[in-house]
């Protein structure tokens, strides 16, 4: 099983369109690394100066539109221009040009793990699709015929990979940006009004971790499927159609109180800690209203756990399916 | 060393159509026997007579509906595992990953048997193939992935070697090299079962051969055994006599099958070349020359799988 594993990962990483995704990943890190440099600076002084010119033409501006109101109005009207009873501060125009690592850590993360499970989906479906289209599979099976040790090995390989992958390319993206912080920005946060969040550094490694089980459970859904369906367009077909176009029609129903069901929201949930979504309350007349008090909420642990039995079956029926089949 | 190493008792397979209900059957109790201890076994049949799925079925790719396999000692497919080290397999056109080289493949599968490096090397030399193993395979020619199906069966150093139409898109030369490295594995101990439409290949190569039609074993043996097992049941002879359309007349009224063609009679349907002496004889007429047609592979083959020049059964 070691030697099978062994040969499967070598395959995976030998294979073009994984170094072609590889290369496509290290080109588009680059290229956000650049957008985040030159649309930020350090010129927090310059950013203040804006500011104030901004808040100052603003209330001239606001000043002359009143004075051109009550110009063109009856005397006994000019109250109906309005008065400018209170100046905007330079504060309210403030945009701190700085390229905060702090703020955006966990949204590149998020980004990391969205683009890696599309990238696992393709890769895990491709290395075994396209082994069945090419015959390969049933030549390897004249060597190995224990099925589903062949099944676990592939599986195994396009996990390992894919969040490998994965993670790579998200520590990269990490880096890039700290990179931009270090030169065009902070590690801390400029957001003024944010409240403070205990074990930030935590929680944000946990949701590392999450993001790396989401990559896993996504590559290992794209394998299975590729076992059952032996073609790897339809396997991505299968995977993407269900989750974008299915569960899109299946979560518009009873006003979107199925979300909380789904898939997507299960590995939002897993991603982000918790997955929070309106419940529809009917109102008398026969309509809808939401409310911030009524809420379902799924935790990312229910979550992984659903998920997880979902994959699980999925590769159980693709193994005994591919143990049962006649390999033409 | 195993006395057989293919036992096929009774083998049956149906496949089922793309339309449920619709079945094709494939093997109809299907029966091969393949001895051991360095013999080429040659597997002749028609298109669609089940060869592949005999192969198919023997290396564990499709499941039988029943009969009962053992290769090497061992039941097929429960102990397929264990005599599968011992195998070494080209079912149909070898299958590789384009993209990588030829020595890159075959490296992945000794990786999967655990062999050495060395040994991929060797089997290259072997096919003549090391002066392009890094190229990648979506270059090779239909030959020498050919010859790269033949190394990679040979990876393991198997005891039984199953082989289906090994030269397909081999040159001249490539085919006599396959003819060679056969007999020369056959004399190193290796049991070659060799699936081919190649008659005279197997003709060549073969010790033993079974042929088989509609799913079913038409006839099995030492080569020289079929021959004349068809011969007897469908053989001719050629008889010189002084007249010819009197001795016709006479073979004909003894219940035999006599045509002319030029200065000969073609006999057929005699058990026994006297009986056509003993027949001519009584009346009179002495024949001057009497030749017995040598039926070669293809003409046996022809012969016993109802595919001869007249469509008749043999």
């Amino acid at each position: 099983m070691s030697r099978l594993l062994n040969v499967e990962v070598r395959r995976f990483f030998a294979r073009r369109i994984t170094r072609w995704a590889c290369v496509a990943l290290l080109v588009g890190i680059v290229a956000v690394g650049i957008g985040t440099f030159v649309s930020n600076d350090n010129d927090v002084a310059a950013a203040h100066r804006a500011a104030q010119a901004t808040a100052e033409n603003f209330a001239r501006e606001q000043q002359a539109a009143i004075a051109d109101c009550q110009a063109h109005q009856p005397p006994d009207q000019a109250d109906q221009c309005g008065t400018v009873d209170q100046t905007p501060s330079a504060a309210a125009f403030y945009r701190d040009p700085r390229f905060s690592f702090h703020d955006h850590v966990r949204d590149l993360i998020g980004t990391g793990t969205v683009i890696g499970s599309l990238v696992g989906l393709l890769l895990a479906a491709s290395l075994i699709g396209a082994e069945w289209q090419a015959g390969t599979f049933a030549a390897l099976l004249t060597w190995e015929p224990r099925r589903p040790r062949v099944a676990a090995a592939k599986v195994a390989a396009v996990v390992l990979g894919s969040v490998a992958i994965a993670v790579v390319a998200t520590a990269l993206l990490l880096g890039v940006e700290a990179l931009v912080a270090a030169t065009h920005g902070t590690f801390g946060s400029v957001l003024q009004e944010r409240p403070p969040q205990p074990h930030f550094a935590a929680g944000t490694w946990a949701m590392a971790g999450r993001g790396a089980l989401v990559v896993a459970f996504v590559a290992a859904l794209g394998a299975g499927l590729a076992l059952l369906l032996r073609h790897t367009v339809a396997a991505v077909g299968v995977a993407i159609g269900y989750l974008i176009v299915g569960e899109g029609i299946i979560g518009s129903l009873r006003h979107g109180d199925v979300r909380h069901h789904l898939l997507q929201s299960r590995l939002d949930a897993l991603l982000n800690g918790r997955y929070v979504w309106p419940i529809p309350i009917r109102t008398p007349d026969g309509g809808v209203e939401f409310s911030p008090e009524h809420v379902r909420v799924v935790h990312a642990l229910a979550a992984g756990v659903e998920i997880g039995v979902v994959v699980a079956a999925l590769l159980l029926v693709a193994t005994v399916v591919l143990q049962r089949r006649d390999v033409t | 060393m195993t006395a057989t190493a293919v036992e096929v008792r009774a083998l049956t397979k149906s496949y089922r159509g793309r339309f449920r209900g619709a079945q094709r059957k494939a093997l109809d109790g299907l029966d091969l026997n393949v001895d051991g201890g360095g013999r080429v076994h040659g597997f002749l049949g028609p298109n669609g007579s089940g060869k592949t799925t005999t192969l198919r079925a023997l290396i564990g790719l499709v499941r039988a509906d029943s009969g009962d396999v053992r290769m090497l000692g061992r039941s097929v497919p429960h102990e397929l595992p264990d005599a599968v080290a011992e195998v070494g397999a080209l079912i149909e056109a070898p299958q590789f990953f384009r993209n990588f080289s030829g020595r890159r493949n075959l490296r992945y599968l000794s990786d999967v048997a655990g062999l050495s490096t060395a040994r991929v090397d060797e089997v290259l030399e072997i096919v003549d193939l090391a002066d392009r193993a890094d190229d990648l395979v979506k270059g090779y020619s239909l030959g020498m992935r050919q010859r790269l199906g033949v190394a990679a069966a040979l990876l393991k150093r198997p005891t039984l070697l199953l082989l289906d139409e090994p030269s397909n898109g081999l040159d001249p030369a490539g085919i006599r090299d396959v003819r060679s490295l056969l007999r020369r594995l056959a004399g190193e101990g290796t049991t070659v079962l060799l699936s081919s439409h190649l008659l005279a290949e197997v003709e060549q190569v073969c010790d033993e051969v079974t042929i088989v039609a509609h799913g079913r074993t038409i006839a099995s043996g030492p080569v020289r055994d079929v021959l004349s097992q068809a011969s007897s049941s469908g053989g001719r002879l050629r008889v010189r006599v002084p007249d010819l359309e009197a001795g016709r007349r006479t073979l004909t009224t003894a219940g035999l099958t006599a045509t002319a063609e030029g200065q000969e009679l073609l006999v057929t349907g005699a058990d026994d070349p006297a009986t056509v002496t003993r027949v001519l004889a009584e009346a009179g007429i002495y024949l001057s020359e009497l030749t017995s047609d040598r039926v070669g592979l293809e003409e046996a083959f022809l012969l016993l799988t109802d595919d001869g020049p007249t469509g008749e059964p043999a």
